[in-house]
């Protein structure tokens, strides 16, 4: 019986494989992940080995971006987003439910304002560290620049 | 001198990613992804379903890229782990939906944007007939549609059977594939006389 698809097996997944490539191409969400995740494990490790050092009840961080200006903080079971532009650090509290927040820097340490599940403030010095508290849960970052 | 992001040296570029080579890191995506992506499209995993499981495989291969003991076998470390992730997705799906119709996802897998009504219709019948083979020939014809295709020491690891019935049981997929197909492209034509 004939068929209108190749016999050759080779050039049967040939046909096949042209469909799949315009159809059911790898999405760029998987290959924009895929190119960081070395960088997103780095950054995960550095994070977990801090906050294992600090007995801290954290999980982890992304990265949302290649220059790394934004990013996500798990806190337990919420979130807080921290955008660091020049000058600049912008934090949300995904659910701000207690959670106060200090800017860490070499040799001291500043309580942050938070309204509404927002804290605004400029850094003392490019390099400083984020810590976030709630009763007995402390979570760090790691050391961030300005 | 052989430029080693553009070779077909896998292990070459796993032990450059290593060293912490951002370029052969990005080769090897670019080479392993659609075999990544076409195990997780063998489970019938929906679109973002399929992608959860492919970002966490390439996660999980960054994790663990030092340790491979055997760099060169990294495409059969990632479509073993994607396989791995898929059958955890649907054991989850099966307990949270006990309805879960894994063969209605997969007959909608696939995502045609394709204005062409004919082409379309048969690109779903082409895609139906790949989703309807038994689990392994369907793993099997996935993996073997990447671009560029695995080799068969790859299948043969993720498959968990020897390289030598690799080359005859993709025989026996296809020829059941070519089957279906001839069967499928048949029943409608006959219906539009």
């Amino acid at each position: 019986m004939s068929s209108r698809f190749d016999l050759d097996d080779e050039l049967f997944l040939t046909q096949l494989r042209a469909v799949a490539a315009a159809e059911d191409r790898v999405p760029d969400s998987v290959l924009d992940f895929a190119r960081l995740a070395p960088s997103i494990v780095s950054f995960d490790v550095a994070l977990t080995e801090m906050l294992s050092e600090e007995s801290l009840g954290a999980s982890s961080g992304l990265r949302d971006n290649d220059e790394g200006r934004r990013y996500r903080f798990a806190l337990g079971e919420s979130l807080v987003s921290v955008e660091v532009a020049a000058g600049l650090v912008i934090g949300e509290f995904e659910d701000d439910e207690g959670w106060s927040a200090q800017a860490q820097y070499d040799g001291h340490a500043v309580d942050l304002e938070i309204q509404e599940g927002v804290f605004v403030f400029a850094p003392e010095a490019r390099r400083f560290l984020l810590r976030f508290v709630r009763g007995k849960t402390q979570v760090a970052t790691e050391w961030l620049r300005s | 001198m052989t430029d080693v992001y553009a070779a077909d040296d896998v292990e070459a570029l796993v032990l450059a990613s290593r060293d912490g080579n951002q370029r052969a890191w990005g080769a090897l995506v670019e080479r392993l992804s659609p075999l990544v992506w076409g195990v997780a499209r063998s489970y019938g995993l929906d679109h973002q379903d399929s992608v959860d499981v492919s970002q966490t495989t390439w996660l999980q291969f960054a994790r663990h890229v030092g340790s491979l003991q055997e760099p060169k076998k990294a495409p059969g470390w990632l479509a073993t782990t994607a396989r791995r992730e898929c059958l955890r997705m649907v054991k989850a799906q099966r307990r949270e939906t006990a309805t879960s119709n894994v063969e209605l996802a997969m007959f909608g897998a696939a995502n045609f944007s394709d204005t062409d009504a004919d082409a379309d219709a048969e690109r779903r019948i082409l895609w139906d007939a790949v989703n309807s083979l038994q689990e392994n020939c369907r793993l099997m014809v996935r993996m073997f549609l990447a671009d560029p295709p695995p080799s068969y020491e790859t299948v043969a690891e993720s498959l968990g059977i020897s390289v030598n019935a690799v080359g005859p049981k993709r025989s026996r997929c296809l020829s059941h594939l070519r089957t279906v197909l001839d069967e499928r492209f048949r029943e409608p034509q006959e219906d539009c006389r």
